[in-house]
């Protein structure tokens, strides 16, 4: 790791990697071990080391499936499911009462996976509703970010999580911190944090307790342990802005080691100090009339009107 | 010069096992001369280091590692999205 001076062998970098999750969590005040945590998992290397570090350092994390229906042209969502199962079926997510990696099988919580199928819930694939809509200009990226984030808070709620974890590593946050800078979007800007509170009733804590590890950390760890997670990503994603930002950044960091970490470090010491505090302005909410989450405009929400939702029974996940 | 980007159907086996090594990443292969470092090969082929994790033989390496002739590289990549570098 040439932007940390630091070589370890597999058995060290695993420690490492644990040590540095737990490290962030306290640092930003993610969540405590008391509170019970919903890690949103896709079958990719984030998701999944995300899950297996949180079990191994001994928190109650359960996970959160969203099955999207992206089949064609290939079998992308089934191919996902079957990696998120295959890895919380297996044993290697086993941790002792004490909270330590161990190869005893003595487990101290057994996780829970919960699946939301998308078509089987609200009728139609995030391809189809995208394509009735005439959302995202042919791409269902929108209206697929709309119904993840409505899944995810709407779970995490009903099921009396404390908090809602995503495995976003530091390439996603500085590719998204570099769009926003060079857009000047200081509203994002002031947002964008590795915790987001729960600044209101009927929104759920949201933390990225990856955010300081460079993406090609979180692959490694999930080569190191051996997770089976899914290499190809989604076939929408390929071109997309983000990832051209990532591709630029990178050919910054081959130059110049430790360029992200830096960007994104200073940033946050930056924000800390209050650098977009004036541009964070508290939003008035108001309660969706059909299914009582927060939304920017009184009337349904926006989840409510893609999924033409009149009823609240139509928008409960079970 | 040893680079010969494309299919590898028209080279003999023992070709690859004597004098170079193998790299593949997704659907593409390519042949080196063994004897330089991991991060130099992936410059050699237009591979950005920093997008793709190495490991030769089956074995997860660090970019300084060494590659030999009969090396089977595998070149994975970390890039989330479909990057295609």
């Amino acid at each position: 790791m040439r932007q940390h001076k630091l070589a370890l062998c597999g058995e060290h970098y695993g420690e490492w990697f644990i040590a540095q999750t737990d490290r962030a969590i306290e640092k930003y005040k993610m969540f405590t071990r008391d509170e019970r945590v919903l890690v949103a998992v896709s079958g990719g290397k984030d998701s999944l080391s995300l899950w297996d570090a949180l079990l191994r350092l001994g928190y109650r994390a359960d996970g959160l499936y969203i099955g999207l229906g992206i089949n064609d042209p290939a079998p992308y969502s089934d191919v996902s499911l079957e990696k998120t199962r295959a890895f919380i079926e297996s044993d290697r997510w086993q941790v002792a009462s004490d909270g330590l990696p161990s190869s005893s099988s003595v487990t101290a919580y057994t996780p829970v996976l919960h699946v939301v199928d998308i078509e089987e819930t609200y009728g139609k694939t995030i391809p189809q509703i995208a394509r009735d809509k005439t959302r995202g200009h042919g791409k269902p990226c929108a209206a697929c970010g709309l119904t993840k984030r409505y899944v995810m808070n709407r779970l995490a709620l009903d099921k009396g999580y404390a908090v809602l974890a995503t495995g976003h590593n530091l390439d996603d946050e500085v590719a998204v911190l570099m769009q926003n800078t060079l857009r000047w979007q200081t509203g994002y800007l002031a947002r964008q944090a590795p915790v987001l509170p729960a600044s209101r009733e009927g929104l759920t804590r949201k933390v990225k307790p990856f955010c300081r590890f460079y993406e090609r950390e979180t692959a490694t760890y999930a080569l190191v342990r051996g997770i089976d997670y899914i290499y190809d990503e989604c076939p929408y994603a390929v071109g997309n802005l983000t990832n051209f930002y990532k591709t630029l950044l990178n050919q910054l960091e081959t130059q110049s080691p430790g360029a992200k970490l830096g960007f994104y470090l200073e940033f946050l010491r930056a924000r800390g100090e209050g650098a977009f505090e004036q541009f964070n302005q508290v939003e008035t909410l108001h309660e969706c009339e059909v299914c009582g989450q927060p939304t920017s405009a009184p009337g349904r929400c926006a989840f409510c009107r893609m999924w033409d939702i009149e009823k609240v029974s139509s928008a409960i996940v079970q | 010069m040893f680079a010969i980007l494309n299919e590898l159907t028209d080279t003999p086996d023992w070709y690859t096992i004597r004098f170079a090594m193998q790299i593949t990443f997704r659907d593409k292969k390519w042949e080196l001369k063994g004897g330089i470092t991991a991060r130099d090969a992936m410059k050699k082929i237009g591979i950005d280091p920093e997008s793709v994790l190495v490991v030769v033989n089956g074995t997860l390496v660090t970019d300084d590692t060494i590659l030999r002739d009969g090396d089977q590289v595998k070149l994975v990549a970390v890039v989330s999205g479909g990057n295609e570098t």
